[in-house]
């Protein structure tokens, strides 16, 4: 509980209107997509960098925590408010303060939505490929928090990878400004990449510079059904081994394609093992060449079948199961924990195979999407009851997928960040130094330990 | 108790994604957790645990709903959080009740035909009288508040006399191959009786029989949006009971509202099973089951359609309204961006929070501006209002019309 002094003092900062202590609004920003949750004491809405700054200051002479916080559609409990304090919305603060088409940036502010952000560069013919599937609610101060990545992943990178200036208030409230617009920037320490993937934890970022490119000319779509899944693996490394890396590069398993055929019939075959939806990019011509190529090799490596997008109709069709998925998990289940562990992209197959026997150890129902081309897999484990006895064996099976993922050489997650629901396994991918690196770097910044405190790693760690 | 286990697992089915944020028109307004489905399940969630007591904040958060049903349609779980919102209003109005302005407009105004007559002449000579003109210009009501000269401006256009009084003279077919009852609207019967009489036209142009039960009501949306259930129920165990009684095959409503309204009375009176099936939307009826008859006269122009939330995804009608647009000789349909996204009208919602209203609208008018269209076609009343009104403010003179008044002009 903050002291009534505190109270007024935020309030005087921030105006009676952004300040929000009803039990109700607490419980609106207590969760994020995961099953964490926690009051927060008190919940502001700030305009500025100067307020955020003043707050942080409070804080710190308080010692109460600050967590900041976007959309709330981040899959590791990130914005759950875990040991109470304030809770940042960053949703005032969503404008596009300048897209620069000669230098191909843009700058925004923390609460710009995603989605939005796509609109408005590609009206000006550019590109911003980072697209995470919450794109539509999340916000890009979120997305470099969590260092979001997407479908698109496998040919342009993740957030971390357009990131050129960040503006940021510091855990004891002082405002810094790292990097700029220019592509090469090699002077100091290469803090701007330090915000990406720091979950809120080292800063709250208030203004962000991202590099653009231009938009490609034309895409086209691929849609190849496998007998066998070693097949469709196989073919996501013959691509490669062609030299053509495809926009994305997406593997539906045999129970995926069941649960979307059970809900909303799109055309994909339930006897066949797996399926990949591959999206080539480029100038027409090229991509006319890319596609060329995808589809010999999807046939030489035993796909049954294999159809060509001709138009954006086609194209639509093709891609309609893979975007209803996610329903399709969701109409048949509680609860979905999506998981995002990650591998090398040569040990998918390998990865598909322990996941479907873990997922058979603990009689549990796990289909699995992967945006294949990174080896970033979604084993997405269906809670039917969520009472204790089946939570115990979805635990003991998440232990186990990440011990998969990590003995392949991968890593806890690709995309969705550890937050509250990978904190355990930290130690298992790293040694006692690495971890200590870490939390040596949040203890010089936050001596405090003011920002999203409890997130990341284990107390006693 | 039934009910309390069934909005639980309604509660249970939220998997918390936060995709409702995509599609909600408060959210895109306000941008704040507790005005996104996914705030409001969670906090009815609590209340139904027990965890949180009826507050004036949980009330101010429930009535910030439009119940357009586009956070439903969007839902991967398919949670039905308009369901949830009525029933934490109707729980706040059983604990709470009413403030009296509301339940004299609930219980006294609107199930009684001969208020509304009297209500019309009032407002007929309101406006007709030079006395709307005169506190316009005066500037008188702006005096006594801001707020309330805007709402004024909101208000529809009365008409001179109810439908309803014109009935008697109104000489009706007395055969026809279907025999249709035409379940008439408070809107139909005090703003826009020409509705009506287009609607009777063509009706019997499709070799209908129309049969008009007088003493239907209100159809008892606004008591559901208030939370006044057991009127609510009342007023349809009525309206049904009349519109059985009149042996029709099928039940037509040329209001996106009361058609959705008429089409859930089966859950609300018990013993009439069957009853809500043979209810249809009029452009539903005549594509679907009449076949739609189009005369030789042209409409000539551009035509736009806002989808009223109550057919598009209150009824599942979406089509056929286009049909009938495309099938007019001389009209040309083109489609507005996001023509099913709420006008922000929603009932009385455009009075209860008008500046909000109007930044929802504000959205709908640039979308129907980018077509700029010769008519507005759409099919609820409700949404009509809304609509001139927001046309008005932005000195469209873009009239906008029922699609069946449309085709109507063809015969």
């Amino acid at each position: 509980m903050l002291k009534p002094e505190v109270v007024k003092n935020i309030i005087k900062i921030l105006g009676k209107e952004n300040v929000f202590t009803n039990k109700e609004d607490l419980i609106c920003y207590s969760y994020d997509s995961t099953p964490h949750d926690h009051l927060p004491d008190i919940v502001v809405a700030p305009a500025n960098t100067q307020e955020i700054a003043a707050i942080i200051k409070l804080a710190n002479e308080h010692n109460f925590p600050v967590v900041p916080r976007g959309g709330g559609t981040n899959l590791s409990g990130g914005t759950v408010p875990i040991q109470g304090g304030l809770v940042l919305a960053l949703h005032r603060m969503n404008k596009i303060i300048e897209i620069d088409t000669d230098n191909l940036t843009a700058t925004v502010e923390p609460g710009v939505i995603t989605a939005t952000f796509h609109q408005a560069v590609e009206k000006e013919g550019l590109f911003y490929p980072p697209d995470p599937q919450s794109m539509f609610m999340s916000t890009m101060g979120g997305n470099v928090a969590e260092n979001a990545g997407g479908p698109r992943g496998v040919k342009y990178g993740v957030t971390k990878d357009y990131i050129l200036g960040v503006e940021a208030v510091t855990p004891t409230g002082e405002v810094v400004k790292l990097g700029g617009k220019t592509i090469k920037n090699v002077s100091g320490y290469d803090l701007v990449r330090l915000f990406a993937g720091s979950e809120g934890t080292l800063g709250v970022i208030t203004q962000i510079t991202f590099k653009l490119i231009p938009k490609p000319e034309a895409k086209r779509t691929i849609l190849a059904i496998f007998d066998h899944l070693d097949d469709a693996a196989k073919t996501v490394s013959g691509i490669i081994k062609q030299r053509i890396i495809p926009t994305t590069l997406e593997l539906m398993d045999q129970k995926t394609m069941e649960l979307i055929e059970g809900y909303m019939p799109s055309g994909l075959p339930t006897n066949a093992e797996g399926a990949l939806l591959i999206e080539a990019d480029g100038s027409a011509i090229d991509v006319d060449r890319q596609i060329g190529v995808i589809e010999l090799m999807c046939k030489t490596c035993g796909a049954r079948e294999v159809k060509v997008a001709q138009d954006a109709v086609q194209e639509a069709q093709l891609w309609a199961g893979r975007r209803s998925a996610f329903g399709a998990m969701a109409r048949s289940a509680r609860q979905v924990l999506a998981e995002d562990a990650t591998v090398p992209r040569s040990k998918v197959p390998d990865m598909v195979k322990s996941i479907q026997q873990i997922a058979a150890k603990y009689q549990l129902t796990v289909p699995t999407l992967g945006h294949t081309g990174d080896g970033n897999m979604h084993p997405n484990i269906l809670v039917m009851k969520q009472d204790e006895e089946e939570m115990k064996r979805v635990d003991a099976a998440i232990d186990e997928m990440f011990k998969a993922a990590l003995d392949l050489g991968g890593t806890l997650s690709g995309e969705h960040g550890i937050g509250l629901s990978k904190q355990k396994y930290m130690k298992w991918q790293f040694d006692k130094a690495s971890i200590d690196m870490m939390k040596a770097i949040k203890k010089a910044v936050d001596p405090n330990n003011i920002l999203n405190p409890g997130k990341i790693f284990l107390k006693d760690e | 108790m039934e009910l309390l286990d069934m909005l639980r697992e309604e509660t249970d089915k939220c998997i918390r994604c936060g995709l409702c944020q995509k599609v909600c028109p408060i959210y895109a307004e306000m941008g704040s957790e507790p005005f996104v489905a996914r705030g409001k399940v969670r906090l009815m969630k609590e209340i139904l645990n027990g965890r949180l007591e009826l507050s004036g904040r949980f009330k101010e958060i429930m009535d910030l709903c439009l119940d357009c049903g586009a956070c439903v349609a969007n839902c991967p779980a398919v949670v039905k959080t308009n369901h949830l919102v009525l029933a934490a209003r109707a729980k706040v109005t059983s604990e709470k009740g009413l403030p009296l302005i509301m339940s004299g407009a609930l219980h006294g105004f609107l199930p009684n035909n001969k208020a509304q007559a009297l209500a019309v002449k009032m407002a007929y000579f309101y406006q007709h009288s030079g006395l709307q003109n005169l506190l316009r210009k005066s500037g008188f009501l702006k005096t006594l508040s801001i707020d309330l000269s805007q709402k004024e401006g909101v208000m529809p256009e009365f008409a001179p006399r109810t439908f309803r009084s014109m009935l008697s003279d109104l000489p009706l077919k007395k055969s026809g191959k279907i025999k249709v009852a035409y379940y008439l609207s408070c809107m139909t019967n005090m703003v826009n009786p020409d509705l009506g009489k287009a609607v009777i036209k063509t009706l019997e142009y499709h070799d209908c029989e129309v049969i008009i039960p007088k003493d239907v009501q209100c159809c008892g949306t606004p008591h559901l949006a208030y939370g006044d259930t057991k009127i609510a129920n009342q007023i349809a165990e009525k309206n049904a009971r009349l519109l059985m009684e009149t042996g029709a095959d099928y039940i037509v409503s040329d209001c996106a509202t009361c058609g959705a309204t008429l089409k859930k009375y089966d859950d609300m009176v018990s013993g009439i099973k069957g009853f809500s099936d043979k209810v249809y939307d009029i452009s539903e009826f005549l594509v679907n089951i009449a076949g739609l008859r189009v005369g030789k006269k042209t409409v000539k122009g551009i035509v736009t359609y806002h989808d009223p939330c109550h057919l598009a995804r209150g009824q599942g009608v979406k089509n056929s309204p286009r049909e009938i647009l495309k099938s007019i000789p001389g009209l040309t349909l083109v489609e507005m961006q996001d023509a099913d996204r709420c006008c922000g009208g929603a009932g009385t919602f455009n009075v209860m929070h008008y500046d909000l209203s109007m930044r929802i609208l504000d959205r709908k008018i640039k979308n129907i501006q980018n077509v700029s269209p010769d008519y507005l076609a759409t099919g609820c009343p409700a949404c009509t209002m809304q609509l001139e009104h927001g046309l008005a403010q932005h000195n469209m003179t873009v009239p906008v019309i029922h699609p069946i008044k449309l085709l109507a002009e063809t015969y």
